[in-house]
């Protein structure tokens, strides 16, 4: 009587599904990273035509892809260890125990977004010296507090009769929360994961300032030694870079809001419109 | 065990009795490359000293009273004479320690004393929360500490540390760089709003256009501004080379050119789309009852629908200023000048109090921006 | 099998629950029913332990439930609310199978399980895999249901679970429920305000009012013996009379003899509904049939107003 709904759905075919990738403006995106990514070096006779005046048309200090993959790790490490702590303490606030710590976690929320995310940076050198190390102690602090707040607004989003009626069917506290009212936030959640990872990919750029491997490198040593060349691969390849992701991460929102794609996969295999 | 109150003031007192024993408060270096020496707050003159353990002693006897009133009032007050004691203490070890060193050394606020600081504030702001107090009766607290800190400041008491030491040196260039900033941001949202109007206004009836501009505006928001500050700077260079004119009033590659356009593009977003959202939002009845006395379409746009929608359109505006306020400090890079300068030349001269110099600044410009629009909207008419 | 002694709750004014005793037999459909704000959803909510009471106790099948781990005590205890409550990013196979599966049955126990309430609730096969948000108020609740009988519990509070519903809907699954309890024998705790939901289905009505228990018993004797005013407006003031003749069926009434009446009306059908077809049909009796349509004898008028007097003085004891 219920079946799974896995075995006759026609959308995980996988022809339908490498259609739906292919027609995402994210997909395309994505291939046009790589291929940059792949391509820049031998770019070199393009890179001359355009800027003809400069005597190195093509960044070789570090190739594209090492640069992509610091800068990567730069963001990644940050954004996940935010969104350990910042899911964290969204939980905790939303707690009978953390209740009390509520108000003042919203207003250092809302001071903390006003901040410039480069004054974040600018703050950590001093402490922490140079290099990566600092880069990533600023990124991670300031990605804490959007990643923060989309956990505490979305588990204060689950509505209280969904959580009452967990609660009275038999589930213990810690059920609840794993099994329902952290799915239920998970847009919310995303969202501020997505708001934070934009605005680090950013900031790891101009952290190349302070001595960090990044995509911000070519573009910080072209200001420095007035080469458009570099400038303009280093911005071409972070802003493909940044597009992806936030389109990527975007499905990734889409995806966790309750029975939405799954909404309309189900809509199909019954036959019906909603 | 007595029952606890407010576990937030707790946990701040704490957090600062910790920073005292386990954190230096000043940092003390012979010179500018020699690394510094650790010197706790009890080494600080006795009044500063015990006003700041005082200060600690009654927020974390805080949670043990009763009354709600009387613990936000003690908590300022605790507040309040913790932030003179730091200051204080501060100002006169640095005194102290430079006056009994070489003369190119280095005092700087070390962990103990920020932490300190951030317990200070997070008291008082907890304390604000908790008591429900008007937007007033906390600027008037905020205006009240700003205004004995200048004091201090003023009367010298600050004079030893080293971040004011290098204040002295740059005070000629930094009025000059903070009106620059200034005029960055003030010109971009300017531009951008005189932009963005208009282009809400045609979009407005068009649901499928309103869409394909905030998407495309979406994605070059998702662009990191120094990538799209120098993706500019080839293009306009260029422009200059081929067309002299441009130059000669001020638009070349290098410069203020690039960073305003940036961020006049990175402005239109938030301001198109709160002005949209605005638009939008105004009841259809109103719209109607306007329609049923004989306005025609355009007057309702403007008379009606407009005023309306101006609170959304400044609250955009808020966002647009504050941010433009951080990407400016990045178009220092591509030769703009602002507060940014400080910051990226003391990044590459490892003059750390220079990039403080160019960082507090940049905080504080955001920090006022946001409130002052706070305050506005506060004051704007209800909308529909 | 539920009984509560003297429990008292307040939230922090004045007392929402005083001193409450009452006695719910097993396999018995008991409604507490009185007007919003009585004190009735707190009581059900003492029942499984999500309110701790100030003063009392509570017992559920002979245990205090202090003494038993909440969890546990609410895993077997069937609940549903009035707004449905269903997990929004469950499918609605998942949502029924919830317990269950906190309870660690097999893969195959709960597909059993679910086919077995699917044909008692009557719910379209196609709903399954849904999400709720899919769904209908009526479809919603009927799912809230099934997901409180899944693990099979032997006592199910539900806390005005058709109020929010359209009266179509309501009254078929108000049937439905009747049904079913007659069928499974479970002991049922139901909250409401609406008096003639409760009347169509208690068999052990209790009336609150501002935190007290003014009267409890069969529908009947409630109706019949109304305590106090209060009772007596609740349960219909004016309609009194009519409301009366709601719990007795024609049966009760039937002479078996030939008649020549010519309306008929099922054997089953209340007094009520007969005083209402002889209104309308101008006739001073009706012929009986039983389930089948065969005639079985017929209802008069005059028996029942004799009936009427006898209520009016009722004989001294009472059920």
């Amino acid at each position: 009587m219920a079946e799974s709904a896995s075995s006759e759905d026609p959308d995980l075919n996988s022809l339908s599904l490498m259609l739906r990738v292919a027609r995402s403006p994210g997909a395309w995106l994505g291939v046009l990273l790589i291929s940059a990514i792949i391509l820049l070096p031998s770019a070199a006779p393009f890179m001359r035509w355009l800027f003809p005046d400069v005597p190195r048309p093509v960044y070789t200090r570090a190739s594209f892809f090492e640069l992509t993959i610091a800068h990567v790790e730069l963001t990644g490490a940050s954004s996940l260890a935010a969104a350990a702590l910042g899911i964290s303490l969204g939980i905790f606030i939303t707690r009978e125990s953390g209740r009390e710590f509520a108000p003042l976690a919203s207003a250092l929320t809302a001071t903390a977004q006003t901040l410039p995310p480069v004054a974040v940076l600018a703050l950590a050198i001093p402490s922490l010296g140079y290099g990566a190390a600092p880069v990533i102690v600023a990124l991670w602090l300031y990605a804490i507090f959007p990643i923060f707040e989309g956990t505490a607004t979305g588990l204060r989003a689950v509505p209280p009769e969904i959580r009452e009626a967990a609660r009275g069917i038999g589930f213990a506290p810690a059920d609840r929360l794993f099994k329902i009212e952290l799915p239920l936030a998970l847009p919310f959640i995303f969202a501020g994961l997505r708001s934070a990872v934009t605005i680090n990919i950013g900031t790891a750029a101009i952290g190349s300032a302070a001595g960090a491997l990044s995509l911000g490198s070519p573009i910080i040593e072209g200001l420095a030694a007035s080469n458009p060349a570099y400038i303009l691969e280093g911005a071409l390849v972070i802003a493909l870079l940044a597009i992806t992701i936030d389109r990527f991460l975007a499905w990734l929102e889409e995806l966790t809001r309750p029975g939405r794609t799954l909404f309309k996969r189900a809509c199909r295999a019954s036959g019906k419109d909603h | 065990m007595p029952r606890v109150h407010d576990r937030v003031q707790l946990v701040l007192a704490a957090a600062g009795i910790a920073a005292i024993f386990f954190a230096s408060f000043l940092n003390f270096a012979p010179n500018r490359l020699a690394r510094s020496a650790a010197h706790g707050l009890l080494e600080a003159p006795s009044l500063q000293k015990w006003a700041v353990i005082g200060a600690l002693a009654a927020l974390f006897s805080l949670s043990l009273m009763k009354q709600q009133r009387t613990r936000s009032a003690v908590a300022c007050i605790a507040a309040g004479v913790l932030s003179w004691g730091i200051l204080a203490a501060a100002g006169s070890l640095a005194f102290t320690l430079t006056a009994a060193g070489p003369p190119a050394a280095r005092a700087s606020p070390g962990a103990a004393f920020w932490t300190l600081g951030a317990v200070a504030v997070f008291a008082i702001a907890s304390a604000m929360q908790t008591a429900h107090l008007s937007l007033l009766a906390r600027s008037v607290i905020g205006l009240f500490f700003c205004a004995a800190a200048v004091i201090m400041a003023a009367a010298g008491s600050f004079d030893q540390l080293s971040l004011v030491r290098e204040f002295a040196n740059i005070s000629g260039v930094f009025l000059k760089e903070l009106l620059r900033h200034v005029s960055l941001v003030g010109a971009a949202a300017l531009l951008a709003l005189l932009i963005s109007v208009p282009l809400t206004l045609v979009v407005l009836r068009r649901q499928t256009l309103a869409n394909a501009v905030l998407a495309s505006l979406a994605i070059l928001q998702t662009v990191p501004s120094i990538a799209l500050f120098g993706v500019l700077i080839a293009p306009l260079s260029r422009l200059g080379e081929h067309f002299p004119f441009f130059p000669r009033i001020g638009i070349s590659g290098t410069g203020a050119a690039p960073a305003i356009i940036a961020l006049i593009l990175y402005s239109l977003l938030p301001l198109v789309r709160s002005f949209h959202a605005g638009l939008s939002g105004v009841a259809p009845d109103v719209k109607e009852a306007a329609a049923a006395l004989g306005f025609n379409r355009r007057q309702i746009l403007l008379k009606i629908e407009v005023p309306l929608a101006l609170p959304a359109l400044l609250s955009g505006l808020r966002v647009a200023t504050v941010q433009a306020i951080g990407l400016a400090t990045v178009a220092a890079l591509i030769g703009a000048g602002g507060l940014g300068t400080f910051i990226f030349q003391g990044i590459g001269q490892y003059a750390l109090d220079l990039v403080l110099l160019g960082a507090f600044p940049v905080i504080l410009l955001a920090l006022i921006a946001n409130f002052a629009f706070e305050l506005l909207l506060r004051l704007a008419p209800e909308s529909a | 099998m539920i009984e509560l002694r003297g429990v008292s709750k307040s939230f922090g004014g004045p007392a929402a629950v005083c001193e409450l005793s009452v006695a719910i037999d097993k396999g018995s459909f008991f409604v507490l029913a009185g007007p919003s704000g009585c004190g009735k959803t707190t009581v059900l909510r003492m029942i499984n332990a999500l309110i701790a009471p100030d003063k009392g106790e509570i017992l559920v099948r002979g245990q205090d439930v202090r003494q038993v781990e909440p969890e546990s005590l609410r895993r077997s205890i069937g609940y549903v609310i009035q707004s449905g409550g269903l997990f929004p990013h469950w499918r609605v196979a998942d949502n029924i199978l919830a317990v269950p599966r906190l309870l660690g049955w097999s893969k195959a126990k709960c597909e059993a399980r679910l086919g077995e309430l699917v044909a008692l609730l009557h719910i379209k096969p196609a709903l399954i895999d849904r999400y709720p948000g899919q769904l209908s108020g009526g479809e919603q609740q009927r799912i809230g249901v099934a997901r409180a009988l899944a693990a099979d519990p032997d006592i199910i509070l539900m806390d005005e679970p058709f109020a929010a519903l359209d009266p179509v809907s309501r009254t078929a699954l108000q049937d439905e429920l009747r049904a079913i309890h007659a069928q499974t024998g479970k002991t049922i705790v139901f909250v409401t305000h609406d008096m003639d939901e409760a009347l169509r289905l208690a068999t052990g009505l209790g009336l609150m009012r501002e935190g007290r228990l003014l009267q409890s018993g069969s529908p009947a004797s409630l109706l019949n013996a109304p305590g106090c005013d209060f009772v007596r407006d609740f349960l219909g003031g004016k309609d009194l009379p009519l409301r009366q003749l709601e719990p007795v069926p024609v049966r009760a009434l039937l002479r078996r003899r030939w008649t020549s009446a010519s309306v008929a009306i099922p054997a089953d059908a209340t007094l009520k509904d007969a005083l209402r077809m002889m209104l309308a049909k101008h006739c001073a009796s009706l012929l009986v049939e039983d389930e089948n349509g065969a005639r079985i004898g017929e209802i008069r008028l005059s028996d029942i107003l004799a009936r009427r007097d006898q209520n009016r003085h009722p004989p001294t004891s009472q059920a």
